[in-house]
């Protein structure tokens, strides 16, 4: 299914903060699997990045149609960005936001059916999460290695 | 010493009245109980002090020529009390200077306001000269409206003292740096000080609008440099405040700025011009564009004939929140460190907080979360120590920190930050959501 295009940005927000306000609003709804609202954000979101060439906000706004691609059933699409994602976060060696793109790779492949595949991406997620001490993440990406068991 | 001095120093020292406090590199007693020395004192003839304290005063003077700036406070002193007015206040203006050197800014204050103590009442240009250097100094330690107070207060002795005095040079060099200090009191989160004296605010406005035009068929002077940049922070930063942002003139302005600064070869109003340029391309969301003006500043500051800490401090500040705002944090993070070392020697707290700030965001950006609490440890000190206005709002800090409690899962430590950042950023114990610090700061 391809996803509709997104118009032009809404009025002016603060200066200078365009593009940290999408990268926020697009992860946003990429956590609570809004796809309205990442039809809305994730557009804004990279075009605002890329125009200043912020990598960590291209890498969220990636993972962002990631999900939306997912939301809509596109799992190639969705593959794709999530995978754009994970390169730049390994370039920034953001390790958190690599956890959470692992997860939803892990979502992405629980979707097809890919239970070792999953399996995988979760034990990544997880091990990042417990390095960190990011527990409530851990938690979540342990209750979907158990849901897969 | 003469024999004389030594029987009596000795003679002193036996009864027990003084005591030799060193030897080296000068013999020097002390008193040995205040008393003593209060009790000495008050049996001199008033007449007599004042000539026993010049004669210290101008023995000084002659013996250490060349350590008059370190002497200036103990000469003024001594020339106070020999009521010696011009001298006590030339020396109190000289150990003002020499406090603010040694980044001891509120024995500055002090030196001034004992300079300002000793004149006499009615309008005279010291007094004018003398509100102009404690405002310059409120300034610098980020009491807005205590300088701009002391900027009218100058402006006022300059205009009872001279008919022209609106359109002289002195009473536009007042006007700007009035203007220079709203921006300053809004990033301090002084909104209601500045609301309160918006009239003060556009009537610098008025002036400098028509010094700047009139300055147009002179020939090119710093002055007007440093008043076109003013303009321009005010065009799109002070009115942002007031919903009258004008990011044209803004940009006009500093082009203005820049070009003449060029044309003077100046560099330390070259690198302020640039600012206020890479400001309007900042409001303008070019961030690139901001970068890259800003490492031009860099490379100005670290030229030699750039000497100017404190300007140096503001560059290497602006030049990690560029990278920030890029999204390149590690290129950002030496800039923050070096910051606030610099920041750190010249004791300017706020930008040490600032340092810390970007430093803060960096860590949490590249989810260094270990680093990024313990800078969260040192900046909250820093908050402990000082007030709110040499400080800054640190709330978008607080809140990165609740964020990162929440993150691992340390939801009561979480709620107290989340709780203290919105305090600060709606201001006091009784929060106001109409008052929310983003909107006031925008």
């Amino acid at each position: 299914m391809a996803l509709p295009k997104m118009g032009a940005p809404p009025g002016n927000v603060a200066p200078g903060a365009d593009h940290d306000l999408y990268a926020m609003l697009a992860d946003t709804c990429a956590q609570q699997r809004d796809l309205a609202g990442l039809l809305k954000y994730a557009t804004l979101a990279e075009a605002t990045a890329a125009q200043c060439g912020h990598q960590l906000y291209l890498g969220i706004a990636h993972r962002a149609w990631g999900v939306a691609h997912r939301l809509a059933g596109a799992y190639a699409a969705s593959e794709a960005r999530l995978r754009r994602a994970l390169e730049i976060f390994e370039t920034l060696d953001t390790r958190w936001q690599l956890g959470r793109t692992w997860a939803e790779l892990g979502e992405l492949a629980t979707a097809q059916h890919n239970r070792p595949q999953a399996q995988a991406y979760y034990q990544n997620a997880l091990q990042l999460f417990e390095a960190l001490g990011a527990q409530p993440d851990a938690t979540r990406a342990r209750a979907a290695l158990d849901a897969l068991a | 010493m003469s024999h004389a001095l030594e029987t009596q120093l000795t003679t002193l020292e036996t009864s027990g009245l003084i005591r030799a406090a060193d030897v080296e590199p000068e013999l020097e007693y002390l008193f040995r109980h205040a008393l003593i020395q209060d009790a000495a004192y008050e049996s001199l003839l008033k007449s007599d002090r004042r000539v026993l304290h010049r004669a210290v005063a101008e023995t000084l003077e002659q013996l250490y020529p060349d350590q008059h700036d370190e002497l200036a406070a103990v000469l003024a002193l001594h020339f106070a009390a020999a009521q010696d007015q011009p001298k006590a206040i030339a020396y109190y203006r000289r150990a003002a200077q020499h406090a603010v050197g040694r980044y001891a800014y509120e024995e500055g204050l002090q030196h001034l306001e004992a300079a300002l103590d000793l004149l006499p009442s009615g309008p005279n240009e010291t007094r004018a000269a003398l509100l102009e250097e404690l405002a310059d100094l409120h300034q610098l330690i980020r009491n807005g409206k205590q300088a701009v107070t002391l900027y009218q207060a100058a402006l006022e002795q300059w205009a009872s003292l001279a008919a022209n005095a609106a359109d002289s040079e002195i009473a536009l060099r007042l006007h700007r740096k009035i203007l220079e200090t709203f921006p300053n009191m809004l990033i301090g989160g002084q909104f209601e000080q500045v609301q309160a004296m918006a009239p003060i605010m556009e009537h610098s406005q008025a002036s400098l609008k028509a010094g700047v035009s009139k300055a147009e068929t002179q020939s090119p002077r710093l002055e007007t440099v440093r008043q076109l940049i003013a303009l321009s922070r005010d065009a799109w930063l002070t009115s942002f405040r007031f919903e009258e942002v004008d990011l044209e003139r803004g940009e006009q302005f500093a082009r203005a700025a820049v070009q003449l600064a060029e044309q003077l070869n100046a560099p330390q109003e070259l690198a302020a011009a640039l600012e206020a340029l890479a400001g309007v391309h900042y409001a303008h969301n070019q961030l690139r564009e901001h970068l890259d003006l800003t490492l031009r500043r860099l490379a100005l500051s670290r030229e030699a004939q750039f000497n100017d800490l404190r300007g140096q401090v503001n560059v290497l500040g602006s030049v990690a929140s560029a990278f920030v705002y890029v999204g390149e944090y590690q290129q950002a993070v030496p800039y923050t460190l070096e910051a606030e070392i610099l920041s750190d020697r010249i004791r300017a707290v706020f930008w040490r907080v600032q340092a810390l700030g970007v430093q803060s965001q960096c860590a949490f950006r590249l989810d260094r979360w270990d680093d990024m609490l313990r800078i969260a440890d040192k900046r909250a000190e820093l908050e402990k120590q000082y007030p709110r206005e040499q400080v800054g709002f640190t709330c978008f800090e607080i809140g990165l920190t609740a964020t990162i409690h929440a993150l691992r899962g340390e939801m009561e430590l979480a709620r107290q930050l989340r709780e203290q950042a919105y305090r600060i950023m709606v201001g006091g114990d009784t929060p106001d959501p109409n008052n929310w610090a983003r909107n006031q700061h925008y």
